[in-house]
């Protein structure tokens, strides 16, 4: 299981790697159909990259979770000191087809994260825009 | 049978009931604490694994920052993978003897990232197997979400 585990730990690091070096490109997406954002989820940015023909998606969704019903569940609830409701998220990394099915759904692991977070620093363009910024500095100090 | 058991029972001195009181009262002793240390140990898990878990996140996350501006974040990386040992030190008295093996995987490496193999890559290695640990624990952390300290 733990072998398994790290199989996609290793996966999933790779792409940070990649994304981190310019060798996997990603690009912003919009919410599709497939991706509902209602009063009980919201899906947050979305971005897609092609890697040797196959299509991945990787966005965060947020639940809303609300107060179970069942007393049993309850009774957990004050142990946990939660207040319901409560906003929750899961960062998700799936293979696509071209109409944006999702075919298979990596596993959740903490790694997602930091591929999210380099995704969007690749996306956004930081490293250019602090580059430019600090140029356009030294340049005014020069002249 | 009966008769030779109303014979010993017969036989049994006062004495003889104070060594039999003191060798279950020793044994009650030891179950104490062996419970005691295991409440301690379930309390202590619950309460400061999910804190170290979360440091570690945070150091991962560091260390895949550094990782992208590798040559003017040195300093910053040794910084870190301390800060990071430190915690996993912390982690290690806490869990059990499987995942120790992973951590102590992660201290090496990181007690080798020396001036002779400070490269991009062996942060990369320290980073990989912080994160394999930081998985194992939180699938530790759900699998010992329903236990009873008692039982």
């Amino acid at each position: 299981m733990a072998e398994e585990k790290n199989k996609w730990i290793d996966a999933i690091t790779k792409l940070t790697k990649l994304t981190q070096e310019g060798k996997l490109k990603w690009s912003s997406a919009s919410s599709t159909d497939v991706l509902v954002s209602d009063d009980v989820q919201q899906v947050e940015a979305v971005f897609t990259a092609t890697h040797k023909d196959k299509r991945l998606r990787l966005y965060k969704k947020r639940f809303k979770v609300e107060e179970p019903s069942n007393p049993w569940f309850g009774a957990t609830s004050i142990l946990s000191h939660r207040k319901y409701p409560y906003w929750t998220a899961q960062i998700y990394l799936e293979l696509v087809d071209t109409h944006g099915h999702s075919l298979w759904t990596f596993p959740e692991v903490s790694a997602l994260s930091d591929l999210l977070t380099s995704v969007k620093y690749q996306v956004s363009g930081v490293k250019d825009f602090l580059n430019d910024l600090l140029e356009e500095q030294i340049a005014e100090q020069a002249g | 049978m009966l008769n030779w058991l109303l014979k010993t029972i017969r036989q049994i001195t006062f004495s003889d009931v104070g060594s039999i009181a003191s060798l279950i009262s020793l044994g009650m002793t030891f179950y104490v604490l062996y419970t005691v240390r295991k409440i301690k140990n379930f309390y202590v898990f619950k309460a400061r694994v999910p804190e170290l878990t979360e440091q570690l996140e945070g150091h991962a996350s560091k260390l895949v920052e550094f990782h992208g501006d590798f040559k003017n974040s040195k300093e910053k990386i040794l910084l870190e993978i301390g800060k990071a040992e430190v915690t996993l030190k912390s982690l290690e008295k806490k869990v059990g003897r499987r995942t120790k093996k992973s951590v102590a995987v992660v201290v090496n490496l990181i007690r080798d990232y020396s001036p002779y193999n400070q490269s991009q890559d062996y942060l990369w290695k320290i980073y990989v197997e912080l994160q394999k640990v930081i998985q194992e624990v939180i699938d530790v952390q759900s699998d010992r979400a329903w236990e009873n300290p008692n039982g």
